[in-house]
């Protein structure tokens, strides 16, 4: 009898781990599947408070709208640190705001920003902000938090496969992600669930869970194309559970793995207009 | 046995199969999550798929079935309208409407105008940019400018930005009115001191919108050593004083028994200056030097007009050399800056009543300032500067000058609402005049083209000799309404 429950103990452990491993193995894939070196896109944000309507959400509000032009390019062995741009497009009165980011793979890098404010005339860095708690805010008053624009370092969690079902007609895994020590200090979630689709390694549904581990944030990925032999979802949306609010993240064009120089992911992009707009012509040629 | 071993894996297989072929999750399901589509152009799609219960028309996102292809050009044709051309495309206009109450004094109204701006930055070839921005104010009757020219409206324009830039591989040039924005510091001119400032209408001016542009010659250099900026103005401007008998004019005794000749630079008074900037990750540094002439005049006595029976006083801009330095380190939650400038030849005013001795005298000075912007990871922001002027030979008959001028300013701000609603404080003191004010302002974005910005501010003046001491009483509440297109 005690051979029996030994063997049973045993088992049970071996397939926890086993199921912990090829959680992490799964989101490794998630993690590294091809984004492309670089992106050129742009993007369209649309904001708005939601109410029921019969069957559906409706916007309660008139939506606030961002349209940005967007430059990225992967740096370092893993292509796990990004240089980006970002020019504010719409609305009028956001016209010509100029963004500039880098972002560090490596553990306590701070993020480098930069802000281009036509109207004030001059580059101004940005304080990104304590690495060790939390942060507020939106990225561009949207329902998304900086964190949700953040790439994920695998590390950084623990990882737990808790079945697999059908899923918007894709098979899929339902993985649940618990941060690490480290990463719990500083994130906005206790939890986050992921639906990946089994045979595209993407995550089509995240439900995130705040920090007292309420039900906050869904985010749902649709329109997945391929473009440039890669994956994207062209329209993302996140559903906020507490402040009822929705943004939809629309590539409305977009071209991934073209010829971006490095010198366009610097400070002259923001203040040398000829430079920026003569470039970014030649690089929207490339859009789809 | 063998049956009691086998049961539960069969009722567990049957549960995943079961699980699997549901529609519904069995971790969280979808069936509320159904949302109306962002552009308008698929309102008509309201059909509701209770196998995929969720999304507006695009839960099938098999490649194979959905092309969005059609979708993004309709997008774009939408986007695009026939009157669009490449310079509207590019061009920001703005209608603004502004009135502000002074609290203190009566009648209360100070500026009360509407202004329409035009801003267009556009690439006409594939190297040649153009750069413009001007603005227009019509005054209504009860606005202090049109008080004092005894009109019943009037309208006043400013070009801030005309200039064409072309560019090249490594560097641009770029010709005409240009701004020139120099230095770190958000609060006192240290090394900003290229392009002059409205100051008509005192410290209600926001800093980016006082600054004008002047004619010059400029150029930007990349290279792999940091950025070069160089530029040569043949005709340099200066800043826009109070006009005669407007509110913000100050009326010093006795200025009114004079004849003033504004003896401002001309063509044949040449600005020039370079700039040298690069990054180094988490330090951006900048070393500015130039030939300057003054952007605020000095009063001269010249002569006696006998005629009139009254002295003539010019206003001269007198020249000056500089050389500075700013550079910022952000680390963590906190950027520092550092601002350091010395002046060489910088002109004070110097007054001696007794014998009529009116005129400039040159100092060297050290302009200096530190400060700290803290970010409460998105909650908040609080900055802090200190700046500082030292001269170190005497001041003794300096007037409106003392050896050390040191000021403090601080903001504190906060956004509500998704970014849609700012809040700022901002506090500014002087040291050894103990002048201070306070400032409260709320920007509130009503839509994404419209803006309404209030402010009130507060003066506590302690220093009767200081020029502060002449807007002791000018409190005040001002409200715009913006509206983009």
């Amino acid at each position: 009898m005690n051979k029996y429950l030994l063997t049973i103990v045993i088992s049970f452990l071996l397939i926890s781990s086993s199921n912990a491993q090829d959680a992490k193995e799964i989101m490794q894939k998630v993690i590294d599947r091809d984004d492309g070196t670089t992106e050129i896109s742009r993007v369209r944000l649309s904001s708005c408070r939601v109410i029921k309507k019969g069957q559906k959400y409706v916007c309660a509000d008139t939506p606030r709208v961002k349209v940005l032009d967007m430059v990225r390019k992967d740096y370092g062995p893993n292509e796990k640190d990004h240089k980006s741009v970002s020019i504010i497009i719409e609305p009028a009165s956001e016209k010509g705001i100029g963004f500039l980011q880098y972002d560090y793979e490596k553990i306590d890098h701070d993020t480098d920003q930069w802000l281009y404010l036509s109207a004030l005339g001059k580059v101004k860095r940005i304080v990104s902000g304590n690495e060790n708690e939390p942060k507020t805010g939106s990225f561009f008053g949207t329902e998304f938090s900086y964190e949700d624009m953040e790439s994920i370092r695998l590390e950084d969690y623990s990882y737990k496969i808790l079945g697999s079902e059908t899923y918007r007609k894709h098979a899929c895994w339902v993985i649940e992600s618990i941060p690490e020590k480290k990463r719990a200090l500083k994130s906005n979630y206790s939890r986050i669930m992921d639906w990946i689709d089994k045979k595209r390694f993407i995550a089509l549904k995240s439900i995130l869970y705040n920090r007292q581990g309420k039900k906050v944030k869904k985010i749902y990925n649709n329109h997945i194309e391929i473009i440039d032999n890669i994956l994207v979802p062209r329209k993302i949306l996140v559903f906020n559970l507490e402040t009822k609010r929705r943004t939809y993240l629309t590539y409305e064009k977009i071209a991934l793995n073209k010829n971006v120089q490095d010198i366009f992911l610097t400070q002259r992009t923001l203040t040398d207009s000829v430079f920026r707009e003569s470039t970014l012509k030649k690089y929207q040629s490339y859009l789809k | 046995m063998n049956n009691l071993f086998f049961y539960p894996i069969i009722v567990f297989l049957s549960i995943t199969l079961i699980a699997s072929i549901h529609a519904k999750s069995i971790f969280d399901s979808d069936d509320d999550m159904v949302f109306e589509p962002d552009n308008s152009h698929h309102q008509s799609d309201e059909i509701f798929d209770p196998e995929s219960a969720f999304d507006d028309d695009a839960i099938i996102d098999d490649d194979a079935v959905f092309s969005n292809e059609s979708f993004f050009q309709e997008e774009k044709e939408l986007a695009d309208p026939w009157y669009h051309n490449q310079i509207l495309k590019d061009s920001r206009f703005t209608l603004g409407y502004e009135f502000s109450n002074n609290l203190v004094l009566k009648p209360s109204f100070v500026t009360h105008d509407t202004y329409f701006r035009s801003e267009i930055q556009t690439l006409l070839t594939d190297k040649l940019f153009f750069q413009f921005d001007g603005r227009s104010n019509l005054l209504f009757d009860n606005d202090h400018r049109t008080q004092a020219s005894n009109k019943s409206i009037r309208i006043v324009s400013n070009l801030r930005e005309l200039f064409f830039q072309i560019g090249f591989n490594q560097f641009n040039i770029s010709l005409g009115r240009q701004i020139v924005v120099w230095g770190k510091a958000d609060t006192q001119i240290i090394t900003d001191i290229v392009s002059p400032r409205d100051n008509s209408d005192f410290i209600f001016i926001k800093l980016e919108d006082s600054r004008f542009g002047q004619l010059m010659l400029s150029s930007d250099i990349y290279t792999q050593w940091g950025n070069l900026f160089i530029f040569v103005s043949p005709h340099p401007l200066t800043d826009n004083e109070p006009e005669n008998e407007t509110q913000y004019y100050l009326e010093i005794p006795g200025l009114d028994q004079l004849i003033i000749i504004d003896d401002k630079p001309t063509y044949a008074d040449t600005e020039y200056g370079i700039r040298w900037k690069k990054n180094w990750g988490k330090v951006d540094l900048s070393i500015m030097a130039g030939c300057f002439f003054d952007n605020s005049s000095i009063y001269h006595f010249k002569m006696i007009d006998f005629a009139q029976r009254k002295p003539i006083i010019e206003k001269i801009y007198h020249p000056y050399e500089m050389i500075g330095l700013a550079a910022s380190y952000v680390s963590g939650a906190f950027l520092y800056k550092i601002e350091t400038a010395y002046k060489n030849r910088l002109s004070f005013q110097k007054l001696d009543a007794v014998n009529f001795d009116i005129g400039a005298i040159e100092k060297n000075i050290v302009d200096m300032g530190i400060g700290l912007e803290f970010n409460a990871n998105g909650r908040y922001q609080i900055a802090g500067e200190v700046t500082n002027r030292f001269i170190p030979s005497a001041t003794d008959n300096l007037i409106f000058t003392k050896k050390n001028s040191t000021t403090i300013y601080t903001i504190f701000s906060k956004d509500f609402f998704n970014n849609t609603l700012m809040f700022e404080y901002n506090f500014f003191y002087h040291v050894q005049e103990q002048n201070n004010f306070h400032q409260f302002r709320l920007t509130h974005d009503m839509a994404d083209n419209f803006q309404m910005i209030s402010s009130c501010t507060f003066f506590s003046m302690k220093d009767k000799e200081s020029l502060l001491w002449f807007y002791r009483n000018e409190d005040r509440l001002s409200v715009t309404f913006q509206y983009y297109f």
